[in-house]
């Protein structure tokens, strides 16, 4: 995993949320869905911003959506956030990026998280975002 | 696992790549493959299922791969990389979303569809992936 640091630690399982991730790479991208999930968390996976509209086209809204800025397509990341923050208001937002500065996304997430970020991070905050759903 | 398409040896099968290029034909059967107990990685073109196998931590024992997909390589070539590059891994082609249902129910035929009591949030997602999948031109 070149843009994450593995941590062993992860959270008690049990979160119970809906996670939609976006994430071009797709190393990361299992990683990151696949500790989702073990911490109890129904993940379904996108590889660009336009697979996530689809996505969130067909199927209830998700509790979190945790994308990456950086994506192909025509849409970024942070449009992505920014359009699901305005048609799904109960949804929380976590935007990841090795480049994008927290200001940039102050306005469009509910969390920042600057890469490389631990992954027992990455849980709690979807465990703290979803209680609040 | 011995390369066998079709093997019937579900219970021996721990990790399925399955490779779609089409996101709603992929989360429903990487879904339905993990209602049955499989771990599923997820990749959407040939480039990511070789990156996938490329990496040790990753034990894929089938491959099962979409046969018409964009990018240099198609599910025909995948599948010979596969059969050259790592021998010991399965590899399932599937031509139409039809078809991948068919290939998926028979590599997860021993396990359950969705496990009782249904999760009716679960249930319904399922329908409306269904119905948005169909809707598609």
């Amino acid at each position: 995993m070149t843009a994450l640091r593995v941590e062993a630690e992860v959270a008690p399982a049990g979160i119970g949320a809906r996670v939609l991730v976006v994430e071009d790479d797709v190393l990361v991208r299992a990683l990151v869905s696949e500790t989702l999930r073990e911490a109890g968390c129904e993940v379904i996976e996108a590889t660009t911003a336009d697979e996530a509209v689809a996505v969130l086209r067909a199927i209830v809204a998700p509790d979190v959506l945790v994308t990456d800025v950086k994506l192909p397509g025509d849409l970024d990341g942070m449009q992505l956030a920014a359009k699901v923050r305005q048609t799904m208001p109960l949804t929380k937002v976590i935007v990841t990026s090795g480049h994008a500065s927290v200001e940039a996304a102050k306005s469009v997430a509910h969390v920042f998280l600057a890469k490389p970020f631990e992954l027992w991070r990455l849980v709690g905050c979807v465990r703290t975002l979803a209680a609040r759903v | 696992m011995g390369g066998e398409i079709g093997s019937t040896e579900v219970a021996s099968i721990d990790t399925v790549l399955v490779v779609e290029n089409d996101v709603l034909i992929r989360l429903v059967i990487a879904g339905y493959l993990r209602d049955c107990g499989l771990r599923v990685i997820e990749a959407a073109n040939a480039e990511e299922a070789v990156a996938v196998l490329s990496r040790p931590e990753h034990q894929v024992s089938v491959v099962f791969t979409a046969v018409e997909m964009p990018g240099e390589m198609d599910g025909f070539a995948l599948a010979q990389w596969v059969r050259r590059e790592r021998p010991g891994v399965g590899v399932m082609l599937a031509g139409t979303p039809g078809r991948a249902a068919d290939v998926a129910g028979k590599l997860c035929e021993q396990g359950p569809h969705l496990e009782k009591p249904y999760d009716p949030k679960r249930v319904l997602d399922r329908i409306r992936r269904l119905i948005a999948q169909r809707e598609r031109p």
